[in-house]
């Protein structure tokens, strides 16, 4: 009896809706056709869900990690161009080393909250953006590197997938964003990502319960830190460059409207909603309008301002609590 | 050692715009709590007010009356919009300004082109003063004056006029002086009005040296942000000391090694932030939480 | 009271989320469809060019140029099919950039694309067009690396790179300035090819290097650097330093009147810049691509096209970048109709090794095919004191100028080596 109540609960779960959005997107008419930029909507999903473990779950307004995306970004360019032209070596390093840098970095923030907490972000990530912008020697500088290619996934005398194809390059990121999103469906729900929540409502009161709200929250930033990079990783490999300019603060800034906006605040779907309206209306608005920057001024405003609980927030008819 | 002195002063006078532009700020994220990503685009608005003014009735009047429209916009902007984010958490202020900051350089960009202007500065100023032991362009040193004028004059109304003792009580502790009884809206407004004619009036002053381009406050933003928070949020000595140290420590970073002089001004707000929060000469305010 | 974060929402107010979602995409992409379907045909030239950003008004000079060329294929069309420029902003970054040539070419099925003023910009486009099977025409970067290390078989490049800048201003400059020189070097990639290049003559012609300061990106306050300039001496102050810096430059460099003491050279002076300093601030002897002062029919007849086209336009008369946008696209709509197909190998073809000969400059040009370089004149010019001005617009007086053929770099300079043509 219960484990057919687990089974029917995963299977009704939402997550197989956008999963199949996703694999049956390139087919759509006419916008299917747009396979780069169903990639870009994949990769900032798992940027903004990884990142939504942290602004929405725990509470912590993190101004900078796009600095985390930049160094998984630029460490997968690097190590493709100076290491190994492979392919899931310098992925893995994307993520292992924006990890490490956030977890240094989460060491430092740890015990900060709130506007103290965010403005440290925004401090740290423009270091990391001068660096990238000035060390010429390392990251190229203004220019940044290009010439990263998509190695084929080959097993030896089996088969190899050409990944530099972009319809073949989307479906290898939508698999990993698939197993992603499962892993941080299970994390948020774990007993970590329980405490993570109760820090959000009442970090006091946390303590007193016994727990070391330090180290989770140092925990919730580092594993958003690991999702960052990688989601930089694949995107290097997705425009076969890496430019410092992914390090710059309105970067970061992105990635914080697109999970408001969809609701990350009070729903675990809502980054992927936002990143994709993100994404999407932004590539639109620029085209049809030269001066598109005033229309994506002022929709920033207006969502703050009316829709604060993000898309799914207003539908759901929940109110989210962070942002009081 | 007549480049080192040059240099100082070159510090210095840089410090000095940096302390105008910080202390608008200092004062709308003391006592709002907003931290105000529009201060870039009211400095830009300076520039172009002037540009556009100076046509017509010269530098001097420029530098008087485009400030004030800064502050009519600014004004504009908080009664509409801004006022709304107050007792909110603060990163809805950094939001919705930051919004506000991207459709204003659209506006910019629509209302005066996409090109590039020049504003002059006084005849008299023009060219350099050479003493010998030390060179130096006759305008900055102008600027410099105008600055410490304006600092004196902000410094004046904080200290010596009742309702400026109250919105420097109110940029440490809103709260108290809400239960003092004082009309907290009004004030608001004013105090954002006020941040933005120092925005504004900072930008005119820049223009003949830094040109004026739509993309021009993304220069001062930064920097105002790093030293309001080394000098301390509210405060109006930790936001000129600050605003000293940033611009001297470019300026002689830019002698020994010019690629990092960036990055100084943030690696110091990172070290405050880690070791002393409320900054210099800040006190515990309420956003030390 | 328990609030928690929902994670279990009902699927139906899921799909409310989804419909309003997908409405808020739709919304835009209908129209967006449907004005496709009109259409009959058209010849899609796609444009990645900055409409925000650092470069707007660079990009608004050359979009205009383009319009310009559009305009005089709108009769005949090219392969019989009217001319369509799709254009899109690439906001001065080379990740929106690219992002946009992706989507030329994959949604609006674009092979031909132009643009790309910033250098970085213009390199990420041409790597798109490059993997994607396109073909880019860089019409208003002057770095070496587009037609030297970047440089691919799908891209090719208008304005000239800064080996020809300097081997025809250098020895102008060692001649008639003097031997002692400073150098203000941009610290990126264009500036230190400028400097690069800009030693080398000066070697070659026996003068002397007294010192160079790197100028970060992003610099506002060039005091330090003016200082420094003035202790070393020079005859000449050599700079290549470009875009939104180069105007604070122009500001500080007449503000502190070091512009008396030595002779001010920028290596590729922009039009927009000097129009937009202004009359005062001109001075100092320069390189230039192109400007609207050099006095041949063609330049003359450009500059009266241009008045009758744009009579409200913010600059009343071309720029570089204008006459390099409308060279750019026209070349290449003729050598479309020259390749006789719809096909990036076959359009390659048709521009390598192809000369034209109504350019806008004193010398012919020649689409080089070994780097894919355009091959034409470059100027040295001389700030106008504004009395000597006979319109508000005339900042340059020519002293001299080198044919193309003679300052481009040699096979030697520049060993570069193209993909093979696309299949």
């Amino acid at each position: 009896m219960a484990s057919r109540n687990r089974w029917s609960r995963w299977i009704s779960n939402p997550m197989w809706f956008v999963f199949i959005i996703f694999v049956f997107f390139p087919f759509i008419p006419y916008i299917g056709r747009y396979i780069s930029l169903g990639t870009e909507v994949i990769l900032w999903s798992l940027f903004a869900l990884g990142f939504n473990i942290l602004l929405g779950y725990t509470g912590l307004p993190s101004f900078g990690h796009g600095a985390f995306f930049g160094i998984g970004a630029y460490a997968a360019g690097i190590f493709f161009l100076r290491v190994y032209k492979g392919l899931w070596i310098p992925l893995m390093m994307s993520i292992l080393i924006a990890g490490f840098f956030t977890a240094l970095v989460g060491l430092l923030v740890a015990k900060k909250r709130g506007i103290y907490f965010a403005l440290i972000t925004i401090a740290v990530s423009q270091v990391f953006y001068f660096i990238a912008f000035r060390w010429e020697e390392l990251t190229g500088g203004e220019t940044g590197l290009s010439g990263i290619d998509r190695v084929n996934i080959s097993f030896p005398n089996l088969f190899s997938i050409k990944l530099s194809t972009p319809i073949n390059y989307y479906y290898f990121v939508l698999v990993i964003f698939i197993l992603c999103t499962l892993l941080i469906w299970k994390i948020v729900h774990s007993p970590f990502g329980k405490v993570l929540q109760a820090i959000r409502e009442n970090e006091i009161r946390a303590k007193y319960l016994g727990y070391n709200t330090a180290v989770y929250k140092w925990g919730a930033f580092t594993i958003s830190g690991f999702f960052a990079g990688l989601a930089g990783g694949l995107y290097t490999l997705l425009i076969n460059s890496a430019f410092p300019f992914v390090l710059d603060w309105t970067q970061s800034g992105n990635v914080v409207m697109m999970t408001l906006l969809g609701g990350g605040t009070v729903n675990f779907f809502g980054p992927i909603l936002g990143a994709a309206i993100f994404i999407i209306s932004r590539d639109l608005l620029s085209t049809y309008w030269e001066s598109w920057m005033l229309i994506y001024g002022l929709i920033f405003v207006f969502v703050i301002l009316f829709i604060p609980s993000g898309i799914l927030g207003l539908i759901g008819g929940k109110k989210q609590t962070i942002l009081r | 050692m007549t480049e080192f002195l040059s240099f100082a002063v070159n510090g210095l006078v840089l410090g000095l715009i940096f302390a105008v532009v910080a202390l608008g700020f200092t004062l709308i994220l003391g006592v709002m709590q907003v931290i105000n990503f529009t201060h870039g685009i009211l400095f830009a608005f300076g520039a172009y007010f002037a540009f556009t003014l100076q046509k017509f009735v010269g530098f001097w009047w420029a530098l008087i009356v485009a400030p004030i429209f800064v502050g009519l916009i600014g004004l504009v902007l908080e009664r509409l919009v801004i006022h709304r984010t107050y007792g909110g958490n603060p990163l809805f202020g950094l939001l919705l300004t930051f919004g506000l900051a991207t459709a204003l350089e659209e506006v910019i960009r629509m209302v005066w082109g996409k090109p590039g202007y020049s504003v002059a500065a006084p005849r008299f100023v023009a060219g350099s003063l050479d003493l010998g032991f030390m060179f130096y362009s006759k305008y900055r040193l102008l600027l410099a004056a105008l600055t410490i004028i304006i600092i004196l004059l902000v410094w004046l109304f904080l200290e010596k006029t009742p309702y400026g003792a109250i919105i420097k009580a109110g940029a440490s502790d809103s709260e108290m002086v809400m239960a003092l009884g004082k009309n907290l809206p009004r004030m608001r407004t004013f105090v954002f009005a006020i941040g933005s004619i120092l925005a504004g009036v900072a930008g005119v002053i820049a223009a003949p040296i830094w040109s004026v381009r739509p993309t021009m406050g993304t220069f001062i933003l930064m920097p105002a942000f790093v030293i309001v928070v080394l000098g301390g949020i509210g405060s109006f000595w930790g936001s000129v000391i600050a605003g000293l140290i940033v611009g001297m420590s470019t300026s002689i970073s830019v002698m020994f090694w010019p690629r990092i002089s960036d990055i100084i001004p943030y690696v110091l707000m990172a070290i405050i932030l880690l070791f002393r929060p409320r900054g210099l000469m800040g006190e515990k305010s309420v956003l030390e939480v | 009271m328990k609030k928690k974060l929902e994670t279990k929402i009902s699927r139906r107010s899921f799909l409310k989320g989804a419909v309003a979602g997908a409405a808020l995409l739709g919304g835009p992409g209908i129209p967006y469809i449907a004005k496709k379907a009109v259409a009959a045909e058209p010849f899609l030239i796609g444009v990645v060019s900055p409409a925000s950003g650092n470069y707007a008004d660079h990009g608004m000079m050359e979009r205009m140029g383009m319009q310009m060329a559009a305009d005089e294929f709108k009769e005949k069309g090219v392969l019989g099919r009217p001319v369509k420029l799709l254009v899109e902003d690439d906001e001065t970054d080379p990740a929106v950039g690219a992002r946009k040539a992706r989507r030329l070419i994959e949604v609006d099925k674009v092979k031909f694309l132009l643009g790309g003023v910033s250098s970085s910009v213009a390199v990420s486009v041409g790597e798109v067009a490059q993997r994607y099977g396109g073909l880019f025409i860089a019409t208003n970067q002057n770095s070496d690396t587009i037609t030297g290390e970047k440089a691919h078989r799908c891209v090719f490049r208008v304005p000239p790179d800064m080996a020809m800048a300097l081997k025809t201003l250098g020895p102008y400059i060692v001649e008639k300035v003097g031997r002692k020189w400073y150098f203000f070097t941009h610290d990126y990639e264009w500036g230190w090819s400028g400097t690069r290049w800009g030693r080398k003559v000066l070697e070659k012609y026996g003068g002397t290097d007294v010192g160079e300061s790197k100028v970060p990106l992003n610099t506002r306050d060039f005091s330090a650097f003016l200082l420094k300039a003035r202790a070393a001496k020079p005859d000449a102050l050599v700079i290549t330093v470009g875009g939104i810096d180069r105007a604070a430059l122009i500001e500080q460099t007449y503000e502190f009147g070091i512009y008396k003491e030595m002779t001010i050279v920028h290596t590729l002076y922009d039009y927009e810049d000097v129009w937009a300093a202004g009359p005062e601030k001109n001075f100092g002897i320069h390189g230039s691509e192109w400007f609207p002062g050099i006095d041949i029919p063609a330049v003359k007849e450009f500059l009266a096209k241009y008045k009758k086209r744009w009579p409200a336009a913010l600059i009343p008369v071309p720029t570089q970048d204008t006459a390099n946008g409308y060279i750019g696209l026209r070349e290449l709509l003729r050598a479309i109709d020259r390749a006789g197909k719809d096909d990036v190998t076959a359009v390659i073809k048709a521009l390598e090794g192809h000369t034209v000969t109504d350019s806008l400059k004193n010398d012919p040009i020649y689409i080089r095919e070994w780097d894919h370089q355009f091959i034409w004149a470059y100027y040295v010019v001389r700030s106008k004191k504004p009395s000597e001005m006979k319109d508000r617009a005339d900042f340059f007086e020519l002293l001299k100028w080198s044919p193309g053929k003679d300052v481009a770099r040699t096979k030697e300079e520049n060993p570069v080596k193209l993909e093979p043509y696309p299949s």
